[in-house]
């Protein structure tokens, strides 16, 4: 009996949720190196993270057979369960990315009082760099070091959902937790440097300091999933028979172009020659970086895309995988 | 809702879209409500039951559990009805029943998609356009009774009694069926059994003088079979026994040209050559003969005829019958002493639906010949004689004796078939008489519990035999092909809601009773039988007030009440007498005749002889049939669980022939023989002979009265050919040589 | 209760007697009221393997094997699933949300999805039948006596007595499920 009773709503989540996670992460990552070049960086995370996740969560609700009953889930805690488990810790960080993104938010009079002229005007705060309040300044601070391993932890956590059932082999590895939890980094990344871009404004002090963390950190994520990645196919075609026919469906199989095509082309080779080309001439240290909003627009949306595909293809092939040999029923 | 609304006088069609027939479900058809089903999911296609905790699991006690009988297949195993709040709930095998022994097959554990069908037929009705049309107007019973009689009555004056055909399958109220058409005094009556058994009836009457023996698997160390198929034509108990034998290491021989399951579970599977049976058995013969294998005793003691049969064998060898059925001699021979060795715990299983060649009467004969001569019986793990159905003396209501009938009968019998007996019959013939209009025209065809659009071969004679009638009328439960293309249609309540007359099996009677009410207007054979008989002025042939009346006059010998049976369902009278020692065979001679005098008398060969089957030419195969264990002939098909299991047929093609005609699995192709042609799908499989194809029967039903299986598969009895064995009469199922080629 | 007198259901099948004739399907559809399209329990097969006239078929019945080391528990974020003391793995269908996790955590796809109910369901072993003494459904009409069940505790119940007299195995071993379905072959 073949199964697909996962399906996109689920897709979603997985994706969501890691924007979230990673949009969190570079968010507390900036705060961390500090000053002023990177508070914009920060700040943007910040007041992304809360969303995509919440989305997700709604999302898997719908999806749910019973979703009245879903309180079900917050009257226990199953610590075999990586869904339970889940379930409280994105409990925990939806409520600390909202307390975060508060704390980020502009101070609100100062945006009522400027009272918007001209479209690019209601984006103003995001220019506006106040000296916040100590206090304020300092729980930014705890709360990007507390969240940090929390928002590595949903990353992980998408991942170990899939990974924690034998029955599929081709989810049932360590590294597919780490492969989700890069892509859903360089998905936050992306996300950041698509609203950066949107935002433009090049004249803005610290901007080449800007990019160049931006851009830099998802091309090592890139790279990182590369790693994890070639691993993970070479694991799996050279281990049991169960494992190696799961991977024939992405080698060969009904997934081998969405994986091919989406996940490896758009979402990582394609995104990685543009941040290559615009970070070129910086590495080689001859002349300044080819930064484009434009391209780190684009970049950003293709890495968004392939790791939407990335997910769709792990959650559906998956499915799919058994162990073998399966008697026909 | 359009459903509620059909009234008396009403015309419908019986078409409606499915979500309609879904939605209102059976509503339509007479006032039940699917949704009012408790727990009925099934039906519906979705999950109706409320969301239970573990509080809420499926029920474990019942208002009542009513011990009766299965109608699913003609084995009719006893079972238990677990009614609740008036609706049967689940039907289990009951231990009591010697054919269930608890337990019921696929088929009888789906009967209550049966009795819930929301195609079940609820109310009489009558044709409202042209025959087949799907146009009925619903007509009381009264209107219903007075019509069917009044149209007998009719034919019955202009043209004589003989006008009038009936037929029907064997059943439990068979007997009052055949008590109104002989006090109608009508000699035209078909049932099943030349499309089933007559090859082998016949055979075992010429040989032992009986129409079936009992055989004893419980010791038995060697079976041979000859294309029955247990394990898939299934025969609950019997099915049972051979698995157990087999469990037990028993020696198992199938001899069937396509694997079956049976076949898989065999210690040997022989792919024989259809129409081989024979060549096989003879040379099987010729070595217990030749090598001196049999029971000299037993032979000389209580058998005839065994000079002639040794001469008449001896030419054949296994190496003889080598070409014919395509089996090594090595591998004959080899089975022969095997066989012989075993003896007398071993037996050569006589088969049951024999209806294959024209030489399957001598098949037949030979089989039984190879039991007689190795001696196997009254011996463990041998043949016994059977009590049959007349085992135990039942009481029945007074009745004066039938009118004589001088006028020829159709089918032939006994002019044409002198050793086919009356109450068996050529029933493919009948038609074949109605199409000739020899040697009289027929003028209307009462069915009861029948389908023989689909049963007979070659369906489109069947149909022209219809359209040349004046009057057709059916009595089933469903709307099937027959019912589709008669005039009147009487809803006969189905075997969970109905008495019918008492059954013996083995020591005890068996009793089918009510479990729940009919639903809607459906009524019992018994009743409806004594009604038309009154109508017809017959009343003296049915003195019975009721079913329950009929059952107490039954069982007024056994000094036991009505309700004492009711309780378990069945009465063992205390055992007689011990039957006396010394049996004596009911043949002319008395003992078991190898060499037969009555197939002497008749000019047949008395000792049988090989009889070259028709082969097909090189492009074509031999057209195979046989059932699958999920469905019983062409009845269960609407059946919406045992549709799930099995949706439609298939065409069976070997790897090779299908690999030169470009067919892959699951290709459209037609099927085509001289009778007609069907359009199906390509199973190809290794498991068939190359010179051979398989198609399962009960598919591509013409009635849209079957809304669950109408449109599903395709028929083969539109392709078969008709052929009679002049010796027995059975029609030769396996004798039609088909075309197959892609769509 | 004292691990000695402590139940311990289990089933033995004896593929060799199945004759794949699906009456416990349809049994268990109906005493389950199992939704259309949705089974509890199956007949696989293998073949017909080898080519003619050499041929091999196989069945092998099934339906939860009511592991002794259930995945499908562990996964359960609510703890719909749970394990009775005489082992075996059932649902409390007030608890159970519907997330379809269990169904991904079983490797015999032994679960199904009932969309009515907007709950996952499965075998339960007739637990309603095996309390008040009854078999199972499917055991109970299983025509080729292919299916048997009883107390793996108890040496005298008819699966111990197979167990101990016929070679057996269970089914992705390497699973470590620890399957209460022993297969003779
Ligand atoms: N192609 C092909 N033809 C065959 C065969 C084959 O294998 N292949 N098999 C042959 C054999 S062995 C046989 S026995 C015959 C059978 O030939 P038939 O007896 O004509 O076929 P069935 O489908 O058994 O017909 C039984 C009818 O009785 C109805 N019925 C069921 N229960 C009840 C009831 O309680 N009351 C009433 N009134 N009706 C009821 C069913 O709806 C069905 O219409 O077919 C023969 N013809
Ligand atoms: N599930 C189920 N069980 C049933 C029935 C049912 O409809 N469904 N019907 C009942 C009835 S009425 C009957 S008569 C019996 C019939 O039961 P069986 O006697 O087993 O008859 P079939 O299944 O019709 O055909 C059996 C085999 O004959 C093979 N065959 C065809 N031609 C030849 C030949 O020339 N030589 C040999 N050796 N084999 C050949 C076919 O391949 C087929 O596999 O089943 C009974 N049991
Ligand atoms: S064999 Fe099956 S269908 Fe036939 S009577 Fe028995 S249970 Fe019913
Ligand atoms: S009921 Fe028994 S014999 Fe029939 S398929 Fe199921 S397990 Fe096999
Ligand atoms: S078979 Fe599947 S559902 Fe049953 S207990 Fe084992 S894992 Fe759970
Ligand atoms: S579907 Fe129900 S039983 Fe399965 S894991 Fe979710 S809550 Fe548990
Ligand atoms: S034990 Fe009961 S629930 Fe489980 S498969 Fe058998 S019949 Fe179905
Ligand atoms: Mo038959």
């Amino acid at each position: 009996m073949e199964q697909t009773e996962w399906g996109i709503l689920v897709v979603n989540y997985l994706f969501l949720a890691g924007v979230s996670a990673g949009a969190f992460a570079i968010s507390s990552f900036a705060t961390y190196i500090g000053g002023p070049h990177f508070r914009r960086v920060a700040r943007i995370g910040a007041l992304i993270a809360p969303w995509p996740v919440m989305i997700g969560v709604g999302v898997l609700v719908l999806d749910l057979g019973r979703p009245l009953a879903f309180y079900n889930l917050f009257l226990t805690i199953q610590f075999t369960s990586p869904m339970s488990i889940g379930t409280w810790l994105l409990t925990g960080f939806i409520l600390l990315s909202l307390t975060y993104a508060a704390l980020w938010l502009p101070a609100p009079l100062d945006t009522l009082l400027r009272a918007p002229t001209q479209p690019r005007d209601l984006l103003h705060f995001t220019r506006w760099q106040p000296r916040a309040p100590q206090t304020i300044r300092r729980a930014r601070a705890i709360l990007a070091a507390i969240g940090f391993p929390i928002a590595l932890g949903v990353g992980i956590y998408t991942g170990i959902l899939l990974g924690a059932v034998p029955a599929r082999p081709l989810w049932n590895t360590p590294m597919l937790a780490q492969l989700f939890l890069f892509s859903a980094m360089s998905s936050g990344t992306a996300m950041v440097l698509i609203i950066t871009a949107l935002l433009g404004t090049r004249h803005e002090t610290g901007f080449e300091e800007e990019r160049r963390l931006l851009i830099s950190t998802d091309v090592v994520l890139i790279v990182l999933e590369i790693f994890m990645l070639i691993p993970f196919l070479l694991h799996h075609a050279l281990s049991t028979w169960s494992s190696a026919s799961s991977i024939e469906l992405i080698l060969g199989g009904e997934y081998t172009l969405w994986f091919w095509i989406g996940v490896i082309l758009l979402g990582i080779l394609l995104p990685l020659a543009i941040e290559g080309y615009e970070l070129f001439p910086v590495i080689l240290k001859e002349g300044a970086a080819r930064y484009s909003l434009a391209l780190s627009a684009a970049s950003g949306v293709l890495v968004l895309i392939g790791g939407f595909i990335l997910r769709f293809v792990f959650v559906y092939a998956g499915q799919v995988s058994h162990f073998l040999p399966v008697v026909a029923r | 809702m359009r459903g509620q609304s059909i009234k008396v006088g009403d015309v419908f069609a019986w078409e409606m879209s499915r979500r309609e027939f879904l939605g209102m479900g059976a509503v339509a058809l007479g006032g039940l409500a699917l949704s009012s089903i408790p727990f009925a999911p099934w039906l519906l296609g979705s999950g109706k039951a409320p969301a239970r905790g573990n509080a809420h699991l499926p029920p474990v006690n019942f208002d009542r559990e009513v011990y009766t009988l299965c109608e699913q297949c003609v084995w009719r195993c006893g079972l238990r009805a677990k009614v609740l709040n008036g609706k049967v709930y689940k039907l289990d095998g009951n231990p009591y029943h010697p054919h269930s022994n608890g337990m019921l097959c696929p088929r009888g554990q789906a009967g209550v998609a049966t009795l819930y069908d929301p195609d079940r037929l609820r109310f009489p009705m009558m044709r409202a356009g042209d025959r087949g049309s799907g146009l009925w107007k619903r007509i009381s019973w009264d209107d219903a009774l007075n019509y069917t009689a009044q149209k007998m009555q009719a034919i019955k004056q202009q043209f004589g009694a003989e006008a009038l055909v009936f037929s029907s399958t064997h059943n439990l109220a068979q007997t009052q069926f055949e008590n109104l058409l002989r006090a109608f005094g009508s000699p035209n009556y078909g049932t099943q059994r030349s499309l089933c058994f007559n090859a082998m009836i016949i055979a075992n009457l010429m040989t032992f003088g009986m129409q079936e023996p009992d055989r004893d698997y419980s010791a038995a160390e060697y079976i041979i079979y000859t294309g029955r198929n247990l394990a898939e034509a299934i025969s609950n108990s019997e099915t049972q026994d051979m698995i157990a034998a087999i469990a037990r290491g028993a020696k198992v021989v199938v001899l069937d040209p396509r694997f079956t399951k049976s076949a898989s579970k065999a210690t040997e599977w022989l792919p024989i050559r259809p129409g081989g049976d024979l060549a096989f058995f003879l040379a099987m013969l010729h070595v217990l003969v030749t090598e001196e294998l049999y029971a000299k005793n037993f032979v000389a003691q209580y058998t005839v005829g065994f000079d002639d049969l040794a001469k008449a064998i001896k030419p054949y060898t296994p190496e003889w019958a080598a070409s014919k059925t395509e089996i090594p001699a090595a591998t004959t021979r080899r089975i022969a002493r095997e066989f012989a060795l075993a003896a007398p715990h071993a037996f050569v299983h006589n088969n049951w639906r024999t209806s294959n060649f024209v030489n399957s009467f001598q098949a037949e004969r030979a089989m039984a010949i190879m039991n007689a001569i190795t001696g196997n019986w009254q011996q463990p793990g041998g043949l016994f004689p059977s009590a049959g159905e007349g085992g135990i003396p039942l009481g029945a209501p007074p009745q004066p004796p039938y009118p004589r009938v001088s006028a020829l009968r159709l089918d032939g019998v006994p002019s044409k078939y002198p050793l086919v007996p009356l109450d068996i019959g050529v029933f493919q013939e009948i038609r074949e008489a109605i199409l000739a209009e020899k040697p009289y025209p027929a003028h209307g065809w009462f069915v009861y519990r029948q389908n023989p659009i689909a049963s007979l071969p070659e369906r489109r004679k069947t149909l022209q035999a219809f359209s040349k009638l004046d009057f057709v009328v059916t009595i089933d439960t469903t709307m099937n092909d027959t019912a589709w293309f008669s005039d009147v249609v009487l809803p006969e309540a189905s075997y969970l809601e109905r008495y019918d007359p008492l059954t013996v099996v083995g020591d005890a009677v068996f009793l089918r009773q009510p479990a729940v009410d009919p639903l809607g207007e459906s009524k019992s054979a018994l009743w409806m039988f004594k009604e038309l008989g009154t109508r017809l002025g017959l009343q003296d042939y049915f003195q019975y007030k009721d079913d329950e009346d009929y059952l107490r006059q039954q069982l007024q010998p056994l000094g036991v009440t009505l309700e004492e049976v009711k309780a378990k369902g069945f009465y063992r009278p205390p055992a007689p007498a011990a039957a006396a020692t010394d049996f004596k065979f009911d043949t002319p001679s008395g003992k078991i005749e190898l060499s037969s005098l009555s197939l002497a008398k008749s000019n047949f060969p008395a000792v049988p002889v090989w009889q070259e089957p028709p082969a097909p030419l090189a492009d074509q195969f031999y057209l195979l049939t046989g059932k699958v264990a999920y469905h019983t002939q062409f009845s269960t098909q609407n059946n919406k669980l045992l549709h799930e299991l099995f949706p439609k047929n298939t065409v069976w093609i070997h790897t090779t022939p299908a690999a030169t005609r470009g067919i892959k699995d699951g290709d459209a192709v037609y099927v085509e023989s001289p009778a007609g042609k069907v359009k199906t799908t390509a199973q190809v499989t290794e498991g068939i002979r190359p010179d051979c194809v398989y198609m399962t029967p009960g598919f591509g039903h013409l009635s849209k009265g079957t809304r669950t299986s109408y449109g599903e598969g395709a028929s083969d009895s539109e392709l078969h050919l008709t052929f009679s064995d002049p010796a027995s009469g059975g029609q030769a199922l396996t004798q039609t040589f088909v075309k197959v080629y892609k769509a | 209760m004292t691990a000695q007198n402590k139940k311990r259901w289990g089933m033995v099948i004896e593929t060799k007697r199945c004759i794949d004739c699906k009456a416990c399907m349809i049994a268990c559809e109906i005493e389950n009221q199992v939704p259309l399209g949705k089974h509890r329990n199956w007949v696989g097969h293998v073949g017909p393997t080898g080519t003619f006239p050499v041929l091999g078929l196989r069945f092998e019945p099934g339906n939860c094997m009511h592991c002794e080391n259930p995945p499908c528990l562990r996964v359960c974020p609510t703890g719909a699933t749970y394990q009775r003391e005489d082992g075996l793995v059932l649902i409390d269908y007030d608890k159970c949300i519907g997330c379809r996790y269990c169904m991904q955590a079983c490797p015999y796809d032994a679960r199904y999805f009932d969309p009515a109910r907007g709950v996952v369901d499965k075998c339960t072993f007739c637990v309603h039948r095996i309390d008040a003494g009854q078999p199972p459904a499917c055991v109970e009409t299983c025509v080729g006596g292919a299916r048997h069940y009883g107390d793996l505790n108890d040496p005298n119940s008819e699966v111990s007595k197979l167990l101990a007299t016929n070679e057996h195995s269970v089914l992705y071993e390497e699973a470590g499920t620890e399957p209460k379905i022993f297969y003779i072959s």
